[in-house]
């Protein structure tokens, strides 16, 4: 075990993998010799060389297009989208491509990938450095999603998904990948694709709150928790770690006991994430339901440079809503 | 500094909400005892709630136009060190669970909570306001105004549920009226008796639902009409009340009405002898009391128009009474104070009494009791009440008589056609209870009084 | 003349005859016979002009089919069959095409049976691509044939991919990517041209080209090297497309190829009895399947009137793989959530149940 940050944790599953799977290439702008605009890539040039850590042209589209032929030739490429903000121009060669590619040919062929991208705000990017657009991935048929919170998951959940059949976008919250430390295993492992982390569970059912979060946010839920505990509020706090397909049978149980949930996301709220988990958690705990769902979230506007820490849900936003639907 | 929330209070008999209709205090404010607070607006009226101690005002609950249930929070005081947790007038027991939790968390003192990516201030902007706003927005509320759905949770529901319980018939104590599963065991222990009559009928199991459910009615413009050319006012207050009664008449008794011409030269020449004398008593002799008295003796004649339906028991309550509503038109909307014991008041007394209650009634001022118990009830139809009408019976009495201007016109009288001064009638009656012929009896008597004022003297008590 | 000498190398490269001319156009058939630098491709002749009827016969017919309803969409292809069975058939076993929808015939001339593609195209129970896709995007992995994308352009980049992939692995597989010149208006030929450039990715990009397009022309931008070639003209293509895949295979890198062929006139004007006879082997002068029929009849490849033959076999087979894929049936219902993802989430398995109502 060592102590690691995210970007170690995420360097350190990209070395394994490289070492085991020849089949794995790197590929991004600047991922190669720089190591990366975070330097998660750091040393993969210099251990594998050019024709496994490739520095692309500055072209998303590009990038993703040629990763799709990549796979689809029998490669396992993990392309690097420097920010999630930027993976709009490669956008189509996910939604019209790679999601389909197994769907639309009977499953004769699959671009099966892991493209990384960091996202989410919090450190003074401004509206294209900041943005989470994990619900756009997650409404399209053929990806999985899948957003770490700690370096332990990091690196166990892009392991998982370097070896799922699957295409996954993994998310890396960039505002927590030096802040995020923890225990890492240094060999071989594997977090579940598909299965959500109880970080807190409550000891009672009168009274307490489920509350759900994903990547930085989850610390946020954790610290308005911590302030709820001392009004006599007991949190069972959910990491998802896997946005799709989302574990919804992990939800379903938390709420069925405490009767209340409260959803945390930095995407805007409308149509965000956290607008699905509420409609799941009305199909499946309707009936148990003690108060109504709530989403605490970014804004329906694009993210702030200036005030950024007030377009997040931090800890302070959260914490009415905790109350709030607590004593509903 | 300690916290005092104030309670609405039961401000009337059997009033389970009121509607607030203004707040005259805001946040901030230092207010002396007995200071006008908020004014809030029940079944029966508006009432203006004064404040029970001195104390600062820290909080505010409900919007206006939001509906709030007795015993439940409007006003969180900031007060002496003396002060007591929570307290209110009249407080039901189970008002008391609210009192340590349901405001804003106190304002007390800590270092910020530092997370691995930012700070939490507690008193960042946002974390007071965004509890108060949602705490006020009385949107919740004004979905139970009828109070026809109850409001529940989900997991109450399933509760009421799986214990076979009507959610309908449990008291609601929770906020914004909602019926909570404590409600809920509370009834399964101990169901309360049924609501009174007045305030709720509702039919005995087997009997036909006194009202048909359609879909709500959406209102949009025709094609090619802008919206602009619509105006949307809120459908609340006074209006809301008036509707509801009015359907509720409607829907539920069986209206049929009755037209009939009534000469009232006498009547005339009665009331302009006996004006100048009321008015060395401070009194504006009108009709309107020589017809409240017509209309006693014709009730006492035919005491089923003094009756009501008790849907619950399937009885005529035979009213041995005769409290005589007078309907008044205010700028708040129609209102209909009561004239209690007409029976035994003089045409004095009762001229008196019709010109307080108008009074108050056009100032908004009536008194509760001003406004209930009412047994028949006259509608003054005025100088634009046209031929006749249709008046809508105040429910759950049993008729109603509407007054039209007194014209001239010709009339045969002893074979000859001369000028008489001819006032309409129109009765409105419920045909479950009053038949045709009696309607028309009883509708008879009253112009026989007003054609024959003099009768009127046999009548006398 | 020299194939190589038409070529427009890389500029990095030097040129291994005198430097081409621009906008020259290759060409193999001459008003007199064969011009002397394809009679190597001879030998594919016959291969050539027997794909070329079929597609032809085939295409017609789906035209007809759709005309009629029974198939929601064809992209039809008469007049640019010398472009895509020349460049289909230039390319080795191993090499993989990416096409794309209009290209749908390379999938057959790879060996695709022609009974599968009208079940993909009539969505039967037995579409390899189970009624997910619309007619002419088969795929046929089997022959190294990637299916074609409903994005215009999409599979370009694709295919520099994955020809960036065989060089990755040292494999001797070459890539060829099969499109028309609209392509060249979209982002992704952008992207193509300039990773295959970067990358040096051994693909030829196939280009169908009316003869105002210039397409070539931009490959100079990206160091590519380029020819222009008669689209109508199987051989030249055929050759041009073999020297292309020779220099990647070499380590060359990429070529872009226009073919430059003119809509023909005749082809719009076909009646839907024309079509669903199969009477559509002579659509005058510049129709290529004329102009290699004549090449080989003179040369002494193939008898006179062989085009009426084959078209008789393949109307034949046509009319048998209709009555199968009609007798199939659409596929199951709970189809639909097949190869969505390799498993099926517990979502979709949900919904699966649900399907029937």
């Amino acid at each position: 075990m060592a102590e690691m940050n995210l970007v170690n944790a995420i360097n350190d599953a990209l070395k394994l993998e490289m070492r085991r799977d020849p089949r794995v290439v790197v590929l991004g702008e600047d991922v190669g010799r720089v190591g990366g605009v975070f330097r998660v890539t750091q040393g993969l040039w210099d251990e594998f060389g050019d024709d496994r850590v490739v520095d692309t042209p500055l072209s998303e589209g590009g990038i993703l297009g040629t990763a799709i032929g990549m796979a689809l030739y029998g490669l396992v490429p993990v392309p690097e989208i420097q920010f999630a903000d930027f993976i709009y121009p490669g956008y189509d060669q996910i939604v019209s491509e790679l999601a389909k590619m197994r769907w639309r040919s009977g499953g004769e062929y699959s671009a099966k990938m892991v493209v990384r991208t960091p996202v989410g705000g919090g450190i003074r990017g401004g509206l294209y450095h900041s943005q989470s657009p994990e619900s756009l991935f997650i409404h399209v048929a053929g990806l999985k999603v899948v957003c770490p919170a700690t370096p332990y998951d990091a690196k166990g959940l892009l392991l998982a998904s370097i070896r799922d059949p699957d295409p996954v976008l993994f998310f890396e919250p960039k505002r927590i990948y030096r802040a995020a430390k923890g225990e890492v295993p240094e060999g071989d492992y594997t977090v579940e694709i598909g299965k959500a982390r109880i970080v807190r569970e409550a000891t009672r059912r009168e009274g307490a709150v489920t509350v759900i979060a994903w990547g930085a946010m989850l610390y946020e839920a954790i610290a308005a928790a911590d302030k709820a505990a001392e009004q006599g509020i007991e949190c069972e706090i959910i990491d998802l770690r896997t946005l799709w397909p989302v574990d919804i049978d992990t939800i379903a149980a938390s709420v069925t006991k405490t009767g209340r949930v409260v959803i945390v996301h930095e995407a805007p709220k409308t149509c965000g994430f956290g607008a699905e988990l509420v409609a799941l958690v009305n199909e499946r705990c309707f009936l148990s339901l003690e108060a109504p769902p709530v989403r605490v979230a970014g804004f329906d506007t694009p993210f702030p440079y200036t005030l950024e820490m007030d377009y997040l849900p931090l800890a302070h936003r959260i914490l009415p809503a905790i109350v709030e639907t607590a004593r509903y | 500094m300690a916290r005092w929330e104030f309670k609405l209070p039961d401000i009337g008999e059997g009033v389970t909400e009121g509607e607030i209709v203004a707040w005259h205090v805001k946040e901030g404010d230092v207010v002396k005892e007995d200071a006008p607070m908020v004014e809030i607006m029940t079944d029966k009226a508006t009432v203006m709630i004064t404040s029970p101690r001195a104390g600062k005002i820290v909080e505010i609950r409900g919007a206006v136009g939001s509906v709030v249930a007795v015993h439940s929070v409007l006003v969180v005081f900031e007060v002496g060190e003396e002060a007591e947790t929570s307290a209110a007038p009249a407080q039901a027991p189970s008002a008391s669970k609210h009192a340590n939790g349901n405001g804003a968390p106190a304002p007390t003192k800590s270092e910020p909570a530092a997370t691995a990516v930012g700070d939490i201030k507690e008193t960042l902007p946002g974390l007071g306001a965004s509890m108060r706003s949602s705490v006020s927005s009385g949107g919740g509320a004004l979905q139970g105004y009828f109070n026809e759905k109850p409001l529940a949770t989900p997991a109450t529901r399933k509760l009421a549920r799986d214990m076979n319980i009507d959610l309908r018939t449990v008291p609601p104590t929770g906020p914004q009226g909602r019926v909570t599963k404590r409600d809920v065991e509370a009834f399964a222990k101990a169901p309360p008796p049924p609501p009174q009559p007045a305030e709720a009928p509702r039919a005995p199991a087997g009997a036909p639902a006194p009202t048909t459910a359609f879909p709500p009615v959406k209102i949009q413009p025709p094609a090619g009409v802008p919206a602009a050319l619509e105006e949307r006012v809120p459908f609340a207050g006074m209006r809301r009340k008036i509707a509801q009664k009015m359907s509720q008449s409607k829907n539920t008794a069986a209206h049929f009405t009755f037209v009939e011409e009534c000469d009232v030269g006498k009547l005339k020449e009665l009331r302009a002898r006996l004006k100048p004398r009321a008015e060395t008593q401070g009194v504006k002799l009108t009709y309107l009391p020589f017809i409240v008295k017509a209309v006693v003796a014709a009730l006492k004649k035919h005491p089923i128009l003094n009756s009501a339906l008790d849907e619950t028991t399937n009885e005529i309550v035979y009213r041995k009474y005769y409290n005589i509503g007078i309907a008044a038109s205010t700028d708040a909307g129609l209102m209909v104070p009561v004239v209690k014991d007409a029976d035994r008041r003089s045409v004095l007394e009762i001229a008196r009494e019709i010109d307080r209650l108008a009074t108050d009634a056009k100032a908004g001022k009536s008194k509760v009791e001003d406004l209930q118990g009412s047994t028949f009830t006259i509608t003054s139809l005025g100088a634009e009440g046209g031929l006749f009408a249709t008046p809508i019976i105040n429910f759950p009495e049993v008729g109603i008589l509407g007054v039209h201007q007194i014209k001239q016109k010709p009339v045969v009288r002893d074979g000859q056609i001369v000028i008489g001064d001819v006032m309409l009638l129109s009765l409105s009656f419920d045909h479950r209870i009053v038949d045709g012929h009696v309607g028309a009896a009883f509708a008879y008597e009253i112009i026989r009084f007003l054609e024959d004022p003099d009768a009127l003297f046999l009548e006398m008590v | 003349m020299l194939v190589s000498a038409a070529m427009h190398a890389a500029p990095d490269r030097p040129t291994e005859t005198k430097p081409p001319v621009l906008g020259q156009v290759v060409r193999a058939l001459r008003d007199d016979g064969i011009d002397v630098s394809f009679r190597a491709a001879l030998d594919v002749g016959p291969a050539l002009h027997r794909h070329m009827v079929r597609a032809r016969v085939v295409s017609a017919r789906m035209v007809a089919l759709q005309r009629a309803g029974r198939i929601g969409f064809h992209t039809a292809c008469i007049g640019a069959e010398a472009v895509i069975v020349g460049a289909t058939l230039a390319a080795r076993e191993g090499d993989w095409i990416f096409p794309s929808a209009r290209d749908w015939y390379a999938a057959l001339a790879r060996g695709l049976p022609l009974e599968t593609y009208v079940h993909h195209a009539f969505g039967s129970a037995r579409d390899p691509a189970k009624g997910h896709a619309a007619p002419d995007h088969a795929p046929a992995r089997r022959f190294a044939v990637v299916p074609p994308s409903g994005v215009v352009g999409a599979h370009v980049p694709q295919a520099v991919g994955a020809a960036w992939a065989a060089k990755i692995r040292k494999d001797p597989t070459r890539v060829v990517a099969l499109f028309g010149d609209e392509v060249a208006d979209t982002g992704d030929f952008h992207n193509a041209m300039n990773f295959s450039g970067v990358f040096k990715a051994p693909v030829v990009f196939v280009c169908r080209a009316r003869p105002s397009a210039n397409v070539a022309d931009r490959a100079v931008a990206y160091g590519l090297a380029s020819a222009r070639v008669d689209g109508t003209d199987a051989l030249a293509v055929l050759t041009v497309v073999r020297e292309a895949l020779s220099r990647a295979a070499e380590g060359k890198g990429a070529t872009l190829i226009e073919a430059v062929c003119a809509p023909l006139p005749r082809a719009a004007e076909l009646d839907d009895a024309a079509l669903a006879a199969g009477d559509v082997l002579d659509l005058g002068e510049d129709d290529c399947l004329v102009r290699l029929e004549r090449a080989l009849v003179r040369d002494g490849r193939i008898e006179a009137g062989a085009a009426q033959g084959i078209a008789a076999e393949v109307r034949a087979e046509m009319d048998a793989a209709i009555a199968a894929a009609e007798q199939a049936g659409p596929p199951k219902p709970e189809t639909i959530f097949e190869d969505v993802y390799a498993g099926t989430p517990a979502h979709l398995a949900a919904q699966r149940r649900n399907i029937g109502g």
